[in-house]
């Protein structure tokens, strides 16, 4: 049997269709206009793509600026302290660890690093806007942040450098990072903490193994059950999302909708995951809601 | 009052809090989280007691002791304490805010802590059953409705309007019922707030899908605040009332009907400013609404 | 931008000032025909939900009935100068006998009412100086108030131009004493049933052209009072003053009893008449007109174009323009315009649908396949034989007649041929009350739910959505909204190219999305809301069970009732939730008509409202019923989903239902 719409959810798309109108009118999902979505519709040709379609967008967690701002203040109130008082930073209160971001100052035991491509191929990219969101939306004063490049010039005072990025994905990305400017030594002066806003399971398993000595205090931990080609675990063969079509089949139609539109379909150990920002989509994210082409219009932007 | 700490804290953490003098707990037998974090509550004092507010009498039961509510001074003098830890798992709002506002009268206000429990799963409604996005799954047996809480409760006017901010959750009805009834007569403006950071990945996506009806609606802004951050529950209350221009609407509700740290923000938030006005519907918990046992948090304030 | 389906969207009483309130108001045509409050005495108006309770007494309150946009206002209005109060029912919560002991909760909110009320008097007056009464404008000075009512209320100043900051003083002071009664001062109260007269006096004896200024004060949402409050209220409707009428409003079903403080009851029409705006609204034709015309106002709102000269806005809220609005070239006018550009698809055309269409053809041919197997004749006739191009109607009703498992008529086939040859009017299938008649609604809902995904264009169409809306005129502009929004976007009313019209298919669409938008939210109804919605859910699915019968041998069963001789086996949680339903308008009760000397073979038919229809896919029209035993109704009403379904097996025969759409019908 192919994948086929379910009797009972004959009605979903129209249903998720509207509500993600509704989501972009209110800016719960931003930087995507209604153009753009309608275009992305129109890759839709039968009801089975518009049903696919459905439930990529019913699991989709996005990120808008706002929620950034919700993350990193959860990050500044809640980890931050925690873990500082841990390596023995005296933190009289919250309150007070906050103030004393929002004042700054060269003897501030705290600095936050700007996470950049390793390769520098993509100069200012997540890396940068996060900083900035630390600066505008967390109150973070601007001495505090610093430059990957001026890691290992940091005053001894520093006790504590943290990373902040927006996907823990493979963790191979920040295993790079962390060998291309040498943390490991950097990390017996300064201690690092990596906070990413999102992380799947494996990525923190990866960093646990191939960088023991890094902190990783991620915000939001995604794990198999997030994935989007999940199985029931009653029904190993079956669909986990709607317990009726076969997994199989579900693979199978989205490659066929990817060959269509001549883009590139979930890798075979691919993440399978349905997360963006507003600011940019992780690489791990189902390639089908990203890409484009000459005959597939993208729905966010990598 | 400053907030100390909001950090997650593992089964031999919570142990180390420290010892203090006087602990609450509520329904501690509900399910699996509530028997865990009212242990841990009851190990981290001297003595603890058990609390439940009756609505329908404006009483509180403290043990074997009753209060009225506007005679909390009493509960104080029974229970002094100079330190004191409250089970928020098993804690209703109401009980939180007004063991709370009983200890702001003590002369030597005293220091808090509270533990939170999240619980690893929700129960889902039986798929046997009438299923729409609001009632995805089943948390109470009902509410028992008669929303003020004296002495909190303002009155509301054609002169005296109010801003509403309602924190949300999955229950989707919560909130439309309150809105429905006012039919727009008193609550002016509504801010919905939806916790983001949740607890755990997709929820988030469960509270959206429960309140959609809510993005409906006109003059209502979406807010967002950690699902476990009192603080941000706090100061995301203050940005509300430092917005107020004067004029009509001079009135702050709070609707306490998302996550308990956030109700834990709003409670701490109104013994600092009177501004405040919260409001409460009674939901009835239904035994084993959760199950399982995933983060624990400890929160300390320095004194109330 | 507006666009043009936004208008639809404000539909709310709240959201308008009192100043807009009056050009908003559309006057219904039952205006005409009951006299409103011309009769001395308190009344009360009855009407659920969205049904424009609130809208109609913000109308007789004083903002409206002297909005600058009226002119000629007569005098006479000043003898019923309107008030109104909803009352914070959050706060008088408080005001009861557990926290302020009995004594005091009632004096308190008496003096809360009197407080509210002269604050909204004072307004009144505001609003008569600025009024443009019919022999010039009046001037209404700033009255000096009696040494009574000064003593009364305690007051410093004696005029009623500082009054209502006094009053906004006692307010507070009131305030604190209920949040803390130990903590703060007892106000002195003053009973509203007093204060308010004498307020009326005053203001009469301050000048000559006011002296028949009186008051009538509408107390909303009475049924959410408490109901040592409700006494208080019922004791100023039991003794009314000259200068005072109380009225008030409440949902049906909602208020059972009139208590007053004494033995005395307030008596149903001797002490107060009712207004029971649904059964008005529900007047034969009167809903369409009011229906058509609130279209044609938002459509002009939203700056969309029609063809209608007769109408024109202005005239929609004034009571004098009524006689020309209920004349018939202008209704004829009006819903002509309407039905063009929301046309409604006849059965007939339906039916030649059904013949064209090939899903839906092969779905009448299964049915009628499934019919000669049923009657052993499927050897000898072809199914493609009894689906006629020009008789589709009578092709239709074949695929129900041969599922019927009685014996049917052994002519049946030769006089399917004879009226496909030759209809007439006294052949069985063309006949008034003949097969076509008495099946053909139910076969074309039965055949469309077999095709979930297919718009349903049973529900297409302005004249249907009056039927599944009314007297909900919150519901009629829900269906508008979606209609429009999903033809034209966010496109408004002049970016529409050509003529206004939605097509047959966006119709039914819309009708779907909000009878499931509709559905959803019974969730938030009232505190028993999730069992509402449990409850409509059951009903609904035995309803559309009854529909996927081939046989069609009830076609169209979309109530119940339970015999009255029976009714008092019902539990009494049963009884609580029937109430609930009714309050919310989840059902509608109905009398039997037809039994109503004999009591006890008489029934009471609980109708689920048509407006959910389309979420089950099944008629809207009022047909057939079930009879269930009090056992079975206490079962769908308050049992657990094990035994309910088992009823469900025991009223509709599984092997008589088309098994595709077996799921219940839930998102999730």
């Amino acid at each position: 049997m192919a994948f086929f719409v379910p009797e009972a959810h004959a009605g979903l798309f129209e249903e998720v269709e509207r509500r993600f109108r509704l989501l972009l009118s209110k800016n719960i999902v931003t930087g995507i206009t209604e153009t753009q979505f309608d275009k992305w519709l129109s890759n839709l040709l039968t009801e089975e793509d518009q049903y696919l379609a459905a439930r990529l967008l019913e699991n989709l967690t996005f990120r808008s600026e706002q929620m950034v701002g919700s993350a990193i203040d959860h990050i500044l109130q809640c980890i931050l302290p925690c873990e500082l008082r841990r390596l023995g930073v005296p933190i009289p209160s919250v309150d007070d660890f906050i103030a004393s971001l929002e004042r700054g100052g060269k003897g501030h035991p705290v600095r936050f690093v700007e996470v950049d491509d390793p390769k520098g191929e993509k100069p200012g990219k997540s890396g940068a806007v996060l900083m900035r969101e630390l600066h505008r939306l967390g109150g973070v004063n601007a001495s505090l942040t610093c430059l990957s490049s001026a890691i290992a010039s940091q005053p001894a005072g520093v006790k504590c450098l943290v990373f902040i990025d927006d996907m823990l994905g493979t963790g191979t990305q920040m295993e790079s990072y962390s060998t291309a400017h040498n943390l490991k030594a950097i990390s017996e002066k300064h201690h690092p903490i990596y906070c990413p806003l999102a992380a799947f399971e494996s990525g923190l398993a990866h960093l646990a193994k191939e960088c023991p000595w890094l902190q990783v205090c991620p915000v939001e931990t995604f794990g198999e059950s997030h994935r989007f080609f999940r199985s029931y675990t009653e029904q190993p063969l079956i669909w986990a999302i709607d317990r009726i079509n076969a997994v199989a089949d579900v693979r199978a139609h989205m490659e066929s909708l990817c060959q269509r539109g001549g883009i590139r379909s979930p890798a075979a150990f691919a993440l399978e995951l349905l997360v963006g920002f507003h600011h940019a989509t992780p690489n791990n994210t189902l390639p089908i809601m990203h890409v484009s082409s000459p005959t597939w219009h993208n729905l966010l932007t990598r | 009052m400053k907030f100390v700490r909001q950090d997650v804290v593992n089964e031999l953490e919570a142990g180390q809090v420290g010892r203090f003098d006087v602990g609450f707990y509520g329904r501690d037998n509900l399910d699996d989280r509530s028997r865990h974090s009212s242990a841990l509550t009851r190990a981290a004092v001297q003595k603890s007691y058990q609390v439940r507010y009756d609505p329908s009498k404006f009483s509180l039961t403290v043990g074997n002791e009753t209060f009225r509510v506007d005679d909390l001074e009493d509960l104080f003098r029974k229970f002094r304490a100079r330190s004191i830890v409250l089970d928020a798992t098993t804690m209703e709002f109401p009980e939180i805010l007004y063991v709370l506002s009983a200890y702001r009268m003590q002369y030597d206000r005293p220091r808090c802590g509270f533990f939170y429990v999240e619980p690893e799963g929700y129960k889902q409604r039986d798929v046997n059953m009438s299923v729409v996005p609001g009632n995805a799954f089943d948390l109470s047996e009902k509410f028992l409705g008669n929303l003020q809480l004296p002495p909190f409760t303002r009155m509301l006017s054609s002169s005296n309007k109010a801003h509403l901010v309602a924190f949300l959750g999955f229950e989707g009805d919560r909130l439309m019922r309150v809105l429905d009834a006012d039919d727009g007569h008193f609550y002016e403006k509504v801010s919905i707030v939806f916790g983001v950071p949740p607890f755990q990945p997709s929820w988030d996506l469960h509270a959206l899908m429960a309140n959609s009806s809510l993005l409906e609606r006109q003059n209502t802004t979406v807010l967002y605040c950690g699902a476990n951050n009192p603080r941000a529950a706090y100061m995301l209350l203050k940005d509300a009332h430092a917005g107020m221009a004067s004029g009509r609407t001079n009135r702050l509700s709070v609707a306490p009907f998302g996550t308990k740290p956030m109700a834990l923000g709003a409670a701490l938030f109104r013994l600092d400013h009177d501004i405040l006005s919260p409001i409460f519907d009674h939901p009835v918990r239904k035994p084993y609404r959760t199950f399982g046992v995933h983060r624990r948090h400890w929160y300390e304030i320095d004194s109330l | 931008m507006t666009a043009i389906a936004d208008p639809f969207l404000n539909n709310r009483a709240d959201y308008l000032s009192p100043a807009s309130l009056f050009s908003q108001f559309i006057v219904p045509p039952f205006f005409q025909r009951i006299s409103i409050f011309a009769d001395q005495g308190s009344v009360r108006i009855l009407g659920g939900r969205g049904c424009g309770k609130t809208m109609f007494i913000r109308y007789f309150s004083h903002g409206s009935s002297f909005d600058t946009n009226r002119d000629s206002i007569p005098e006479s209005e000043l003898k019923t100068v309107g008030l109104y109060l909803r009352p914070d029912t959050g706060f008088c919560g408080l005001m009861i006998p557990e926290w302020l002991g009995l004594h005091q909760a009632k004096l308190a909110f008496s003096h809360y009412v009197a407080l509210n009320l002269l604050k909204d008097a004072c307004q009144s007056l505001a609003s008569i100086g600025l009024a443009r009464f019919a022999n010039g404008p009046i001037d209404v000075g700033d009255p000096l108030l009696s040494p009574a009512l000064t003593k009364q209320l305690g007051l410093t100043n004696l005029h009623v131009s500082s009054l209502e900051a006094e009053l906004e003083v006692k307010l507070v002071e009131l305030e604190s004493w209920v949040r803390n009664p130990k903590h703060s001062p007892v106000p002195s109260f003053v009973s509203f049933a007093s204060v308010l007269p004498r307020f009326a006096q005053d203001v009469a004896a301050s000048s000559t052209q006011l002296t028949e200024f009186a008051f009538r004060a509408f107390i909303d949402e009475f049924e959410n009072l408490q109901s040592e409050h409700r006494e208080v209220v019922c004791d100023a409707i039991k003794h009314p003053s000259s200068r005072l009428v109380v009225h008030i409003a409440h949902k049906k079903q909602a208020v059972v009893d009139f208590k007053t403080s004494s033995d005395e009851r307030v008596v149903e029409g001797h002490d107060l008449r009712t207004i029971d705006l649904e059964e008005e609204l529900s007047m034969e034709g009167e809903f369409e007109l009011l229906a058509a015309e609130l279209f044609l106002l938002r459509v002009t709102q939203g700056q969309g174009k029609f063809d209608c000269p007769l109408f024109q806005p202005e005239l929609l809220h004034d009571q004098r323009h009524l006689s020309h609005r209920l004349s018939k070239p202008y209704r004829d006018q009006v819903l002509r315009c309407v039905r063009e550009i929301l046309p409604s698809p006849s059965a007939a055309s339906i039916a030649r649908e059904v013949i064209e269409d090939p899903p839906l053809r092969r779905r009448l041919r299964e049915m009628i396949l499934k019919g000669l197997v049923l009657q052993g004749l499927d050897k000898k006739v072809n199914p493609d034989d009894l689906i006629s191009s020009s008789q589709p109607q009578a092709s239709i009703v074949m695929g129900a007649l041969l599922n019927r498992r009685s014996q049917i008529d052994k002519d049946l086939l030769s006089k399917y041929h004879a009226a496909v040859a030759s209809p007439s009017d006294s052949d069985p299938f063309f006949k008034v009350g003949g097969w076509i008649d008495n099946n053909l609604h139910g076969c074309l809902f039965h055949l469309y739910a077999g095709l979930p995904r297919r718009p349903n264009i049973n529900y297409a169409g302005f004249d249907r959505f009056c039927m599944m809306a009314d007297p909900n005129l919150r519901f009629f502009q829900a269906l508008c909204h979606a209609t429009l929004s999903i033809a034209y976007k966010r496109q408004s009313g002049n970016e529409v190219p050509g003529q206004l019209k939605v097509d047959i298919e966006t119709q039914a669409m819309a009708a779907k999305q909000v009878s499931d938008k509709l559905f959803q939210d019974i969730l938030q109804l009232g505190s028993h809301g999730s069992k509402l919605l449990e409850i409509t859910g059951r009903l609904g699915r035995i309803f559309e069970a009854f529909n996927r019968r081939r046989s069609q041998s009830e076609p169209e069963v979309n109530h119940f009732s339970i015999d009255n001789a029976d009714r008092a086996n019902l539990s009494n949680q049963a009884e609580l939730l029937l109430r609930e339903a009714k309050i919310w308008s989840v059902l509608y009760e109905a009398k039997d008509t037809k039994n109503k000397a004999d009591y006890d073979i008489a029934q009471t038919d609980l109708i689920l409202n048509p407006i959910y229809a389309p979420h089950f896919s099944i008629s809207y029209r009022k047909r057939r019923k079930v009879t269930l035993r009090a056992p079975h109704a206490d079962i769908l009403l308050c049992q657990s989903t094990a035994q309910y379904e088992v009823v469900l097996k025991q009223l509709v025969d599984p092997a008589d239902q088309d098994p595709s759409g077996e799921e219940p019908l839930s998102l999730f």
